[in-house]
């Protein structure tokens, strides 16, 4: 719309930003964030079908995430990305990159910014395994961010609805991680553990069978653990969950606000992922991370 | 936990059921109960479908949020079970499988 020869963006009537305007019946104008990424409209499009309120500020914060990943190099190497922070199943299941929902199971409390497993029924399953998402042994990255620490201490990324629980993030003595990815031979490696460590913007990343490491974001900066040389020689074929795997017991109960899947990146890359997701949901949110 | 216990037959036509009320309105499977073999305990054999009152008000969609009770559906699936209070309540532990084992 035009007043002379310029084009307003906004037109606000007193102190309050008008979203439509009309000329009689006709609406001449609908103000609103415009976006800069198709792919970004489109998620936000859809959390919003689904139920989900999202600011204009939200939608800004959503837009430039999309850009600065994709300028960064970063974006083809996110598989499956999911943002719990509506409120609402439909909307929280919703994957950012591809598009397709994953599965809510048993006991789940959808909190706005977080989600919260009860710790004995509920589960999150993006419906894919690594071979649907190209993951391979030299080339797999899984993480989540935990707001805060539930009371078990344990797992919050696992692959595989078999016999063979493995694990992330687990508090196992000394080892925040073992086990990892059902990998054959499987892999481990040392970092903090224990309560107050099992928190933050964590993420695994594995580019060949002798260089991975695992970072670890939190309110005070990034620490990066790289891994033990392995002889690992394949990925498990089972599906991926987060914060638990159905019927087994190590079940966990953090408040989870952001869960990724993909493919390696480096130590790097890595580390500026976990510092954009970690900006990405505290600017949508409004918490602040541990 | 809180739900019901049923046969593992029973059980997948329950979560048929849950997955059939999303596609039929062109909706992906974005929820369920989930289902969980009972490994021990009184009712070893039998298949667990999770059925607190918080999961089923779980906020699904839509403004403001419906919730499983609001389905009609519902009704339908529940009273295959035995109705609302035919739930009862077991021990986390009977769900977890011995095989497993802990690293």
């Amino acid at each position: 719309m035009k007043i002379g020869s310029g084009t307003i963006g906004k037109l606000m009537i007193g102190s309050t930003a008008a979203t439509k305007a009309y000329l009689g019946a006709v609406e001449v104008w609908s103000g609103g964030y415009s976006f800069t990424d198709a792919d970004a409209e489109a998620y936000v499009s859809a959390v919003i079908t689904a139920g989900a309120t999202v600011s204009d500020s939200q939608k800004e914060t959503i837009d430039d995430f999309y850009v600065a990943e994709k300028l960064a190099g970063r974006w083809s190497s996110i598989s499956r990305f999911y943002l719990p922070i509506w409120g609402v199943a439909a909307a929280n299941a919703i994957c950012l990159k591809s598009g397709t929902s994953g599965t809510w199971l048993g006991g789940i409390t959808h909190s706005a910014g977080y989600f919260t497993s009860n710790g004995t029924t509920g589960t999150f399953r993006p419906n894919v395994t690594a071979a649907t998402l190209g993951q391979s042994i030299n080339s797999v990255m899984y993480g989540c961010l935990a707001y805060r620490e539930g009371t078990t201490n344990r797992a919050h990324v696992r692959l595989g609805d078999g016999t063979t629980p493995v694990n992330l993030f687990r508090d196992g003595g000394s080892a925040i991680f073992t086990t990892d990815c059902g990998i054959s031979g499987g892999f481990s490696g040392t970092g903090p553990a224990g309560a107050g460590f099992v928190h933050g913007m964590m993420m695994v990343s594995r580019t060949s069978t002798t260089s991975w490491r695992y970072h670890q974001r939190q309110s005070g900066g990034v620490s990066t653990f790289n891994g033990a040389t392995t002889s690992a020689t394949s990925i498990s074929a089972d599906q991926w969950y987060f914060c638990s795997r159905g019927g087994f017991s190590d079940f966990e109960n953090a408040d989870i606000g952001l869960m990724i899947l993909g493919l390696g990146l480096s130590s790097a890359n890595g580390e500026a992922l976990t510092l954009s997701l970690k900006n990405l949901w505290e600017g949508l949110t409004g918490l602040s991370m541990q | 936990m809180i739900g019901f216990v049923t046969t593992p037959e029973t059980a997948a036509a329950i979560l048929a059921g849950i997955e059939l009320a999303m596609s039929s309105r062109g909706l992906p499977n974005y929820w369920t109960t989930g289902s969980y073999p009972i490994q021990s305990g009184p009712h070893a054999g039998m298949t667990f479908i999770p059925a607190d009152d918080a999961i089923l008000n779980t906020p699904l969609m839509g403004r403001p949020p419906q919730t499983p009770q609001d389905f009609p559906e519902f009704a339908q699936l529940v009273a295959i079970l035995g109705g609302l209070d035919a739930r009862v309540e077991i021990d986390p532990a009977d769900i977890t499988p011995p095989e497993i084992v802990e690293p």
